[in-house]
C-alpha cells in the first residue's frame, strides 16, 4: 500500500487516476440527479472517459502519429519509415466506432426526453415516478373490477 | 513478383464459405432495403424472408459443426489474430439457431400485432430497426473479436431502444422505460468496453481464442483480473442478472407485444451466450479468481433471483409484467448452471436456454394474442 | 417568419460552398491525410444544419427534404456492404478490396476504401440531418424557468 502513495507512482500513473476520477463524476451524475437531461450529461462524461482511458493505452512513448511518411510524389517514404516510432493506432480505431455508438446513444436519449416531456409534461424523475406510480394503481384497481366481474 | 505469387495464393471462396458472414449479413442489408423501399406492404414480406433465410443459414452451419471443430471466416483478408475472425463452433451454432428460429417464428405473429398496436406510418421503420435488432444478436454470437462483441451488443441495444418506446403509443410509461433500459444499457456497454480495454493492456489481442492463450500462458494478474469483473458486471446488465435487472420488467410490460416476445426470447440469452464464452473459454474456470466469482457471486445471486423473482411474479396483476418477472428467475436458473463449473451444469444451461426462449416466446404470444382481442390484459 | 441579419445570410450563403468543399476535400483526400468518411459526413452535414439555423428549416427542407435524408442513410449502408457482396461475388472474403485488382492488391484497396468510405460519408451526412430535423421540427415546449 505504501507504493501507492510514492510521487512516482502517482505521476506515472496520473492518466489512469484522472481515467477513474471522471469516469465515477460520470456515473455519480447519472445516480444522482433526477433531471433527465443531466442524466444523459453524466452519461455521456462517463463515455468520454473511457474513450481517454483507450486514448492513453495506446501512447506510446515518443511515438508520433501513425500517418505514414510522403515523399513528393506521394509514395511511402521508406527510408524516413525505419527511423520513425509510432503510436499504437488500435485503440484509437476502436475508439472511433465507440464515440459514434456515443453519439447515437446521446441522440437516441435526448429524443426520448422530448417524446417523455410531450407526454408527462416534466423531465423531472420525481415527478414521473408520481405520476407512473398513479398509473400502476388505476390500473390495478381497473384489474381488480374485471376480475370481480368476471367471477 | 510478389503480386503475382499473391495471386497463385488465392483460392476462390464459393457460397458455403460465405455462411458465418451471410448469416449476419442477409439481416442486416435487409434493414436498408426496407428503408430504401420505404413501403408498408414490402416491409413485413422482406424481414420475413430474410428471417427464413438466416434460418437456412443457421441450420445449414449446425450441420456442418455438428460433429465437433469450428469453422473460421476472415473479414478483408486478415489474419485471424489481427483482423476480424468469424468463429463457428457447436455452441454457436446452437445459439444462432435458436435465435434465428424464434426471429422467423415471431415475424408471423407480430404482423397482426403490430398492425393492432402501432401506427402505421411507422411500421417501415420498426421492422428496419427489428432487423438490425435481429442483426446484432446474431452477431454478438457469431464473432469471434471481443470488440466485435462490443460493436454488435451495440447496435441490437440501440434497435432495441427504439422498439420498446415503440409501445408510447398504447402506454407512455414505454418511454420511461425506454429510458430507464438505455441509462442503464449503455452503463453496461460501456463497462463491457472499459473490461476490454483492459484485457487490450494486458494481453496486446482482441481475438477470443488469442485472447484464452494469452491469458493461460501469462497467468493472471491485475489487470486481468479487473477486466474480468468489468466484463461480467457488463455482460450481467444485459442478462438482467439478479441485482442488476431492474430495466427488464418495466421494459418488457411496456414494450408492444411482439418486441416482447422477441426481446424475451432473444437478447438475454445472447447476452448468456457472451458470458459464457468469456468464463469458459476467454478466462479459464482453473483460475482462481474465475472460479471463486462463480462460487460466491454468481451462485448465491442465482439462487436469490430464482426465488424472489418467482415470488413477485406470483403477485403480479399484470400478465406480461408477471412473465417478465418469471423471466428473471428462469435467468437465474440459467445462471446456476454456469455457476455449478461442471459439464452438466452447462449442458443444462444451454438447455434450458433453448427451453426458456421457446416457452416464454409462446407465453408472452398467448398475453399478446389476448390483448390483440380484448384490448387489455 | 423571423429573418436572421443581413450579415449573417451572406456570409452563410458564402460559408455553405466553402463548408462542401472542404467536406469533400477531406472525404477523397483521406487517403493521404487524416480524414475519412466520419468527419466528412459530419462537416458535409454541418453546411445544411447551418443553412437550416440561418434561413429557417423549412428552407432547408426544402433543399434537402426529409424523405431523401431517410433514404440517404438506408443507402450509404448499402454501398458499404455491397461492396463487401461485390468482393464476396468475385471470390474473396468480405471487404477483400485485394478483389478490384487482383495483379496490384494496392490499388484495389485504394479502390475499395474510396468506395466504402463514400458510403461512410453519405450515412453519417443523412444521419446527422436527420438528428437536426429531428429535434430542430418539434415546436419549443420547455419554457426557461425550468432549467
Amino acid at each position: 500500500m505504501g507504493k501507492f502513495f510514492e510521487l512516482q507512482f502517482l505521476t506515472g500513473h496520473i492518466h489512469y487516476l484522472l481515467f477513474i476520477v471522471l469516469m465515477m463524476t460520470g456515473l455519480f451524475i447519472v445516480v444522482d440527479k433526477t433531471n433527465l437531461v443531466k442524466k444523459i450529461i453524466g452519461l455521456n462524461i462517463f463515455q468520454v472517459s473511457v474513450f481517454m482511458f483507450y486514448v492513453s493505452i495506446g501512447k506510446v512513448t515518443d511515438g508520433t502519429a501513425p500517418i505514414f511518411p510522403m515523399d513528393s510524389n506521394y509514395h511511402v517514404d521508406q527510408a524516413a519509415m525505419q527511423t520513425i516510432l509510432y503510436s499504437n493506432p488500435l485503440p484509437h480505431v476502436l475508439i472511433l466506432t465507440a464515440i459514434v455508438v456515443g453519439i447515437a446513444t446521446t441522440s437516441l436519449g435526448l429524443a426520448l426526453i422530448v417524446r417523455i416531456r410531450e407526454s408527462f409534461n416534466t423531465i423531472d424523475e420525481e415527478d414521473i415516478l408520481q405520476i407512473e406510480q398513479k398509473m400502476t394503481r388505476d390500473d390495478n384497481q381497473k384489474y381488480k373490477y374485471l376480475l370481480r366481474d368476471m367471477l | 513478383m510478389a503480386n503475382i505469387a499473391h495471386v497463385a495464393e488465392h483460392t476462390a471462396r464459393d457460397l458455403i464459405d460465405h455462411l458465418p458472414l451471410l448469416q449476419v449479413l442477409v439481416p442486416f442489408c435487409t434493414a436498408p432495403v426496407i428503408v430504401l423501399f420505404g413501403s408498408r406492404r414490402f416491409a413485413w414480406p422482406l424481414a420475413f424472408i430474410s428471417s427464413v433465410i438466416s434460418l437456412v443459414i443457421s441450420v445449414m452451419l449446425m450441420m456442418i459443426v455438428r460433429e465437433g471443430g469450428y469453422i473460421s471466416y476472415t473479414l478483408g483478408g486478415w489474419a485471424p489474430p489481427l483482423g476480424i475472425e468469424y468463429r463457428i463452433d457447436a455452441t454457436n451454432a446452437f445459439v444462432l439457431m435458436l435465435i434465428s428460429t424464434i426471429g422467423t417464428l415471431v415475424l408471423p405473429f407480430a404482423y397482426t400485432s403490430i398492425k393492432n398496436e402501432i401506427r402505421n406510418r411507422d411500421h417501415t421503420l420498426l421492422y428496419a430497426c427489428w432487423m438490425l435488432c435481429f442483426t446484432g444478436l446474431l452477431g454478438m454470437v457469431a464473432t469471434g473479436d471481443a470488440f466485435n462483441v462490443f460493436v454488435f451488443l451495440e447496435i441490437s441495444s440501440l434497435s432495441t431502444y427504439v422498439l420498446v418506446a415503440q409501445g408510447a403509443s398504447k402506454d407512455r410509461r414505454a418511454l420511461t422505460a425506454a429510458y430507464d433500459y438505455l441509462i442503464m444499457g449503455t452503463i453496461g456497454a460501456t463497462f463491457f468496453v472499459i473490461g476490454l480495454g483492459m484485457l487490450y493492456m494486458a494481453t496486446g489481442t482482441l481475438n477470443l481464442a488469442d485472447l484464452a492463450d494469452r491469458i493461460a500462458n501469462q497467468g493472471a494478474n491485475r489487470t486481468v483480473r479487473s477486466g474480468f469483473a468489468f466484463v461480467i458486471v457488463g455482460m450481467g446488465l444485459k442478462v438482467a442478472m439478479f441485482p442488476l435487472h431492474l430495466w427488464l420488467p418495466k421494459a418488457y410490460t411496456f414494450a408492444p407485444s411482439a418486441v416482447t416476445v422477441f426481446l424475451s426470447a432473444t437478447a438475454t440469452k445472447a447476452a448468456l451466450y457472451v458470458v459464457m464464452r468469456f468464463v469458459f473459454s476467454v478466462y479459464n474456470p482453473d483460475f482462481s479468481f474465475a472460479k471463486n466469482t462463480l462460487e460466491i457471486i454468481f451462485l448465491p445471486l442465482a439462487i436469490i433471483a430464482m426465488f424472489s423473482a418467482s415470488f413477485v411474479a406470483v403477485f403480479q396483476v399484470n400478465m406480461k409484467k408477471m412473465l417478465a418477472y418469471s423471466s428473471i428467475a428462469q435467468v437465474g436458473y440459467m445462471l446456476l448452471g454456469i455457476a455449478i463449473l461442471n459439464e452438466a451444469g452447462l449442458t443444462a444451461s444451454l438447455l434450458h436456454m433453448f427451453n426458456h426462449g421457446f416457452a416464454k416466446a409462446l407465453l408472452f404470444m398467448g398475453a399478446g394474442a389476448v390483448l390483440v382481442k380484448t384490448g387489455v390484459i | 417568419m423571423i429573418f436572421h441579419h443581413l450579415i449573417l445570410r451572406v456570409v452563410t450563403k458564402l460559408l455553405v460552398g466553402t463548408i462542401i468543399l472542404f467536406a469533400l476535400y477531406v472525404q477523397f483526400h483521406g487517403d493521404f491525410s487524416p480524414g475519412g468518411g466520419f468527419q466528412a459526413g459530419v462537416i458535409m452535414a454541418v453546411a445544411f444544419i447551418l443553412y437550416g439555423i440561418v434561413f429557417s428549416l423549412e428552407a432547408a427542407k426544402k433543399v434537402f427534404p426529409e424523405w431523401l435524408v431517410h433514404k440517404l442513410s438506408a443507402l450509404g449502408v448499402l454501398i458499404y456492404a455491397g461492396t463487401g457482396i461485390v468482393t464476396m461475388i468475385l471470390g474473396y472474403d468480405f471487404l477483400d478490396y485485394d478483389a478490384f485488382s487482383p495483379l496490384h492488391p494496392t490499388h484495389g484497396q485504394h479502390w475499395g476504401l474510396l468506395i466504402i468510405e463514400f458510403g461512410v460519408g453519405v450515412t453519417v451526412t443523412g444521419v446527422m440531418v436527420a438528428i437536426y430535423y429531428a429535434f430542430a421540427g418539434r415546436p419549443p415546449c420547455i419554457s426557461d424557468e425550468e432549467w
